[in-house]
């Protein structure tokens, strides 16, 4: 459970496990926030292979940090999203504003 | 070349002006010979043969109206000789004397008291001469004053009708004076007519019949009887006819006029009737002003009279009906509509200010300053400052640029001439660090402060645009209908239903309103019903009340208001589970009928769940009621919901959105759709999916809601649901929430949300992972009994 996070370039890559409800959803929020000044980078790609339920909370960690990261002229990119995630990401309207990958590569190449 | 292109205009030019000025000189022909007609007949016309005052203040009348008509006093003198007995030199020399004080007084159109002054003193001063002239009888000196006097008011009375007569074509609108003026001048002129006949046929007849036939036509029997005895007392008075004549035209102006729905056959029947009824019964004694052969070629004339005079005769009086009655109102309503507008504006203008004041984020100023504090707090003490920021003040300057481009973008520190020279780059980066977090986080509030002024400029906005369109509402024209208002009494009094008024109007959308008064509020079921009915028979398509309670108007009656039926209406059921047990929900939702025959359905769902979620949610429902009650536009509601809900908290918070709107008359819904899940539509066995992928509201700054159409019929389900809903089922949610709709077969919305409920729960252990909620609208035909 929690988030992980790596450096690649100028881009923070977030990689959620387990389950993201609204319980989550703060501490993650707040963690996320902390490693994106601290490390002062500039594009945000959630990897959510490992990711196993999402509810309204989770798009709003989302939404969030797209906001913050769009802000500071980055981009955000969401990576390995399963069947279930992909509709909910789809359902809540995300895909107009934050492009889904297959694999962390070709984000990357994308930013 | 020049000239050349210059030439053909003068010459359409000229062209133009010559024949402006023919058809002045046409016109003015034409008028002088028409004022030496009515010049040779009102001289004509006299009081028991002696007095003849009419011609006189008709040229009085006209000599100041214009000076270059004095050559229609020939006409009078004229018309005065061919009138055995007359003094004919008298009437001479009082126009004579009224010509010259006109002319040095400079009397003028609008100087009717002037002129008729002067009458009286000319016609006055001439009877006393000539009375001197044979033994000056009291007798004389007092009818030559009578004389005067009522030549002195017909000067006003003429003064009235020529500025009418000489712009008859130009003319739309006429007033009241004018309209009486104009009945007591053809009076006049009638008179005038007595005793000159052609052939069988007496013109006096012939204009008597004419003018009463006309009139009663157009103003009906009101106007009819009342013309009618006005020409038959003048005619008495004025050359001592049998007194019948009176009833004679008064009666048939009556039956002409109440003939009149029967057109102009109608009307020369009910004259006819009416008039022979009561000559036979007067034994015929109806004098030499009415012959049969001048009343028959009157009643030709009349259906042969041309339809288009006749019509503009009609919008005329029309005209002046709408003068007196509607005008104020409608000034009003122009004006207050005016003035909406100018506020309107305001608003408008004070919104762009705070559009345009949207300053740059980002300012050098801010960071040469940014510079400054890091300078004094790391640089002050060391013992290089002088060397970097004296001398090398541009290297050292441009340094720290990029040394804060390197913390933003990462660029390489290495070619940095300050990371190779600086003796304490360690301390200088870290202050850097620290100034440029403070940095962004005031640029934040900035960004925030800016979102908050482009939400009052929103508001704004939407301040102006309502007051726009009450202006409009208010500018609407709404007409009534009459003979409905007239049909609808009528039909309620035959079914024994007493009402004070029925008022019938539409409005520029085209719905029609109908409005009964009665001075008891109270209304059984079953009367109310029958006032539907009559109401719905006379209009021919079904009306019912609209209003629960009745109003009461300015006069202290009870209003009942009743309006074109819906075909349709909804029935809604709801079924609602919170996440945890004996905790809020951070689901809301709302349904209500609207004003216009709509009927809206909203469920809201707010992030996370317990209070914080509902208190989110049920502001995003509270929001949109009233903004769709006061009937502001789709697109701005959302946008300014969305602003709203932004700005209302520092926190992530958001709510999804998802509303139908149903047209009652049509059955056309429309799904507006704010992040919300999928809905259903049920209709027998099968069920449609209605999805959307759109964000949420409250939490960026431009949102886009979905729209979806789709026509309903009767016996349709919509089905609302919150996410927490779908949650209950594993793999293809939707899909297995689907089977489960397509399977439930209710007739009670209620027992369908229910039902639904029941058997997501049942999925998931009935431990649900969120708030959820079902609503069911369900469609039903109106049903009356």
């Amino acid at each position: 459970m929690g988030a992980k996070f790596s450096k690649k370039d100028s881009t923070l890559v977030v990689k959620i496990e387990g389950e993201l409800d609204h319980h989550e959803a703060e501490r993650v929020k707040r963690a996320i926030d902390e490693e994106y000044e601290k490390k002062s980078c500039k594009n945000m790609i959630f990897e959510l292979k490992n990711l196993t339920f999402m509810d309204s909370s989770g798009i709003g960690v989302i939404i969030g940090r797209y906001k913050k990261v769009k802000n500071n002229g980055g981009k955000v990119a969401i990576v390995n999203a399963n069947q279930h995630l992909k509709k909910v990401i789809e359902v809540s309207g995300l895909l107009r504003i934050i492009k889904c990958y297959n694999s962390l590569e070709e984000a990357i190449k994308d930013m | 070349m020049q000239s050349a292109n210059v030439f053909p205009y003068k010459k359409t030019l000229k062209g133009k002006l010559s024949e402006n000025v023919d058809k002045g000189f046409y016109k003015n022909v034409l008028n002088s010979v028409l004022f030496l007609i009515f010049a040779f007949i009102l001289g004509r016309a006299s009081i028991s043969y002696v007095l003849f005052p009419f011609g006189i203040a008709f040229f009085a009348a006209l000599v100041a109206y214009k000076k270059k008509y004095f050559f229609v006093g020939l006409g009078v003198w004229l018309a005065l000789l061919t009138v055995p007995g007359v003094n004919s030199a008298k009437y001479l020399l009082s126009m004579a004397i009224i010509f010259l004080l006109e002319l040095f007084l400079r009397v003028r159109p609008t100087n009717a008291l002037k002129a008729s002054f002067i009458t009286l003193f000319s016609l006055f001063a001439s009877g006393l001469i000539f009375s001197y002239s044979y033994n000056f009888l009291y007798f004389d000196v007092f009818l030559s004053s009578y004389e005067a006097v009522i030549a002195m008011l017909l000067v006003f009375i003429f003064n009235h009708s020529l500025s009418f007569i000489v712009n008859r074509s130009t003319r739309k609108v006429i007033s009241n004076e004018e309209l009486v003026s104009l009945g007591i001048f053809t009076a006049v002129f009638i008179l005038g007519l007595h005793n000159l006949s052609i052939w069988k046929f007496s013109l006096n007849s012939i204009a008597i019949a004419f003018a009463v036939l006309f009139i009663s036509y157009l103003g009906g029997s009101g106007a009819g009887s009342a013309i009618g005895t006005t020409i038959g007392v003048l005619n008495v008075l004025a050359y001592a006819e049998a007194p019948s004549i009176v009833g004679v035209l008064a009666f048939g102006g009556l039956l002409g006029g109440s003939f009149r729905k029967l057109h102009r056959i109608g009307t020369i029947a009910g004259f006819v009737i009416g008039a022979a009824i009561v000559a036979f019964y007067t034994g015929f004694k109806v004098g030499n002003s009415l012959n049969p052969y001048g009343i028959g070629l009157a009643a030709l004339l009349f259906a042969a009279f041309p339809k288009k005079y006749i019509q503009e005769a009609e919008k005329l009086i029309k005209g002046n009906k709408n003068l007196n009655d509607r005008d104020y109102s409608r000034k009003l309503k122009e004006i207050i509509a005016a003035k909406l507008k100018e506020y309107s504006g305001v608003f408008e203008e004070l919104s762009k200010t705070f559009k345009q004041s949207n300053e740059k984020i980002l300012d050098h100023k801010d960071i040469s300053y940014l510079f400054e504090e890091i300078a004094n707090k790391t640089c002050s003490q060391c013992i290089m400052y002088k060397n970097c920021w004296d001398r090398d003040f541009y290297s050292t300057y441009k340094s720290m640029f990029e040394l804060v481009e390197h913390l933003e973008k990462r660029k390489d520190i290495n070619d940095n001439r300050l990371y190779r020279k600086c003796i304490r780059f360690s301390e200088l980066m870290s202050t850097t660090k620290y100034y440029l977090g403070i940095y962004k986080i005031s640029m934040q509030w900035r960004e925030r402060l800016k979102d908050a002024k482009g939400l009052i400029a929103a508001q704004l906005k939407g301040v102006a645009d309502a007051i726009s369109d009450i202006a409009k509402e208010v500018n609407m024209n709404i007409s009534f209908k009459d003979e409905l208002e007239q049909v609808i009494l009528l039909e309620l009094d035959k079914n024994g239903i007493q009402v004070e008024d029925v008022l019938v109007y539409e409005t520029d959308g085209g719905s029609t309103s109908v409005k009964v008064y009665r001075e008891e509020g109270y209304l059984s079921k079953d009367l109310e019903k029958k006032i539907a009915s009559v109401i719905s028979e006379v209009m021919g398509e079904r009306y019912e009340r609209k209003d629960r309670l009745y109003g009461i108007d300015s006069k202290g009656r009870c209003v009942l208001s009743f309006a074109k039926a819906e075909s349709l209406q909804v029935i809604t059921g709801v079924s609602k589970v919170s996440k945890a047990k004996n905790r809020i929900s951070g689901d809301t939702y709302s349904f209500m009928d609207l004003n216009n025959g709509k009927y809206v359905v909203a469920l809201s769902d707010g992030m996370g769940v317990g209070y914080k979620a509902a208190a989110e949610s049920t502001t995003a429902i509270s929001l949109l009621e009233k903004f769709i009650e006061a009937g502001f536009d789709r697109e701005l509601v959302i946008q300014t919901l969305n602003s709203i809900l932004a700005l209302r908290s520092a926190e992530e918070m958001f709510s999804t959105v998802d509303i139908m709107f149903l047209d009652k008359f049509t059955g056309k819904a429309e799904f507006i759709k704010i992040g919300a899940c999928a809905s259903y539509v049920k209709r027998g066995a099968s069920v449609e999916v209605i999805e959307s992928g759109s964000l949420p509201i409250g939490i960026l700054e431009d949102i886009e809601a979905d729209l979806h159409e789709k026509k309903l019929k009767e016996g349709d389900f919509v089905i609302l649901v919150t996410d927490g809903v779908l949650e209950c089922f594993e793999g293809e949610k939707e899909m297995e929430l689907l089977r489960v709709i397509s399977e439930a077969d209710f007739i009670s919305p209620q027992e369908m949300a229910d039902y639904i409920m029941k058997k997501s729960l049942e999925r998931c252990e009935n431990t649900p992972k969120d708030d959820m909620t079902v609503i069911v609208a369900k469609i039903w035909k109106k049903i009356y009994v």
